[in-house]
């Protein structure tokens, strides 16, 4: 597969990740903050989002700037609660921005191979596996069920469902349930057949190998972590 | 113990599409009704509406494991999408804990299911219990921005405890109220 933009190892977005919740947990200063989000958008424009980076920086500073300057005096209950929203959703954006990074541009395949890889059990690839592929026929099967219920005069709005809560949820979940068990028999016979229940070894078709980037990645959260470590002492 | 069959992992990542379904239908639910604190109040919303498929999974597949991997998809979703690691922990051990008592335990079987839900209900807890955790952090930041101790707990006290009482005492009503539900509607739909 011939691609423009960088790719990178899943193995290697996962420890972003991680990262991203160490420097949450750590609670780091603000210069580190910033310069892990530049980071992460420098790394969504190489590989192909710029878009997306370009928002999360964006909103990190729009974060920064109210908290700075229009919730900068806490002078009542409200400015308090919001400035208390503001630096939570400020805190959380790195890991955000880590977990749109790693799941972009990465497909089921991959993280598969890549579990593999880890040795990690049958019982846990799985449901993975399951949850991704079943997610989008999930989607239309509520697409219709609301479309029958429209055709038969059940409205499903915001309004309906306060006024009749139980038969809200009866006529919406309970298609859905039933809908779920006979997937559930399709999806068990189609795995048996592609062998997914042999007890030896898999093989796979996609090749997980840490490529120069990756390295180049790791070596600098590596650099960023130290930094961070040495402004600690 | 009986061990899970590829069978039985295939029903269950689907009940967990469903189950993470139904909490999304709780979060935007609470998201369109309730102003600003409305993400505390999903974990006793979506305790409410998947009582049903509590009941389906713990008798379609009545193995240890079962519950654990069904609620650990929200664990999953939290850690991917980077919420706080205190955000997954949670929601991979209480429905630990449930599938213990569930297929574990020896007591009745009514009693059993409505303790190990509501145990099960309190894994998603995990993304609001920092609002009052990383008040820390918060009341951090305010001590270096020049303001007093004593300021900053006389914002915080009567927002804070209050509000995590209500909310872990709601999630536990509505979990058996929800059960109820569940248990009405599986009777009249899914029991053979």
């Amino acid at each position: 597969m011939e691609n423009r933009y960088v790719t990178f190892d899943p193995r290697s977005k996962l420890v972003t990740v991680l990262f991203a919740s160490v420097l949450l947990i750590s609670r780091a200063n603000p210069s580190m903050e910033f310069v892990f989000i530049v980071f992460i958008t420098f790394l969504l424009s190489i590989s192909g989002s710029f878009k997306k980076g370009f928002i999360i920086l964006i909103s990190y500073v729009f974060l920064n700037f109210l908290t700075m300057t229009v919730f900068h005096e806490i002078t009542g209950i409200i400015t308090a609660i919001v400035s208390f929203v503001l630096v939570v959703y400020k805190s959380l954006l790195p890991p955000i921005a880590a977990g749109i990074f790693a799941t972009q541009h990465t497909s089921v395949g991959e993280w598969v191979s890549a579990m593999k890889k880890w040795h990690i059990p049958n019982f846990l690839v799985i449901p993975f596996i399951v949850i991704c592929r079943f997610f989008p026929t999930l989607r239309s099967d509520v697409k219709s069920i609301r479309q029958a219920m429209k055709f038969r005069g059940i409205d499903l709005s915001v309004s309906e469902v306060i006024r009749h809560p139980i038969q809200a949820m009866e006529y919406f979940l309970v298609p859905i349930l039933k809908q779920v068990e006979y997937t559930a028999q399709e999806l068990s016979a189609a795995a048996l057949v592609r062998g997914l229940g042999f007890e030896g070894k898999h093989t796979s078709v996609i090749p997980i190998k840490l490529k120069i980037q990756d390295y180049l990645l790791l070596a600098s959260l590596l650099v960023l972590l130290l930094v961070e470590g040495g402004g600690v002492f | 113990m009986k061990k899970l069959k590829v069978q039985d992992l295939i029903s269950i990542g689907i009940y967990a599409t469903v189950y993470f379904f139904t909490v999304f239908i709780a979060t935007m639910l609470m998201r369109f009704t309730v102003p600003v604190f409305h993400s505390l109040l999903v974990p006793s919303m979506s305790a409410l509406i998947s009582g049903t498929l509590y009941i389906i999974v713990a008798n379609k597949v009545p193995k240890f494991g079962a519950i654990t991997l069904v609620g650990s998809v929200m664990a999953v979703f939290f850690f991917a999408f980077g919420y706080f690691p205190l955000a997954f922990l949670p929601s991979f051990l209480f429905p630990l804990l449930a599938d213990f008592v569930q297929t574990k335990t020896k007591i009745s079987d009514s009693l059993k299911l409505m303790v190990s839900y509501t145990i099960f209900s309190f894994g998603l807890t995990g993304p609001i219990l920092p609002l009052w955790f990383m008040k820390d952090a918060y009341s951090e930041s305010l001590l270096n921005k020049g303001k007093d101790m004593s300021y900053v707990n006389s914002v915080f006290e009567g927002v804070s405890t209050a509000s995590f009482f209500v909310s872990m005492l709601l999630v536990i009503i509505t979990s058996i109220i929800g059960l109820k539900i569940g248990k009405i509607i599986y009777t009249k739909h899914f029991a053979k």
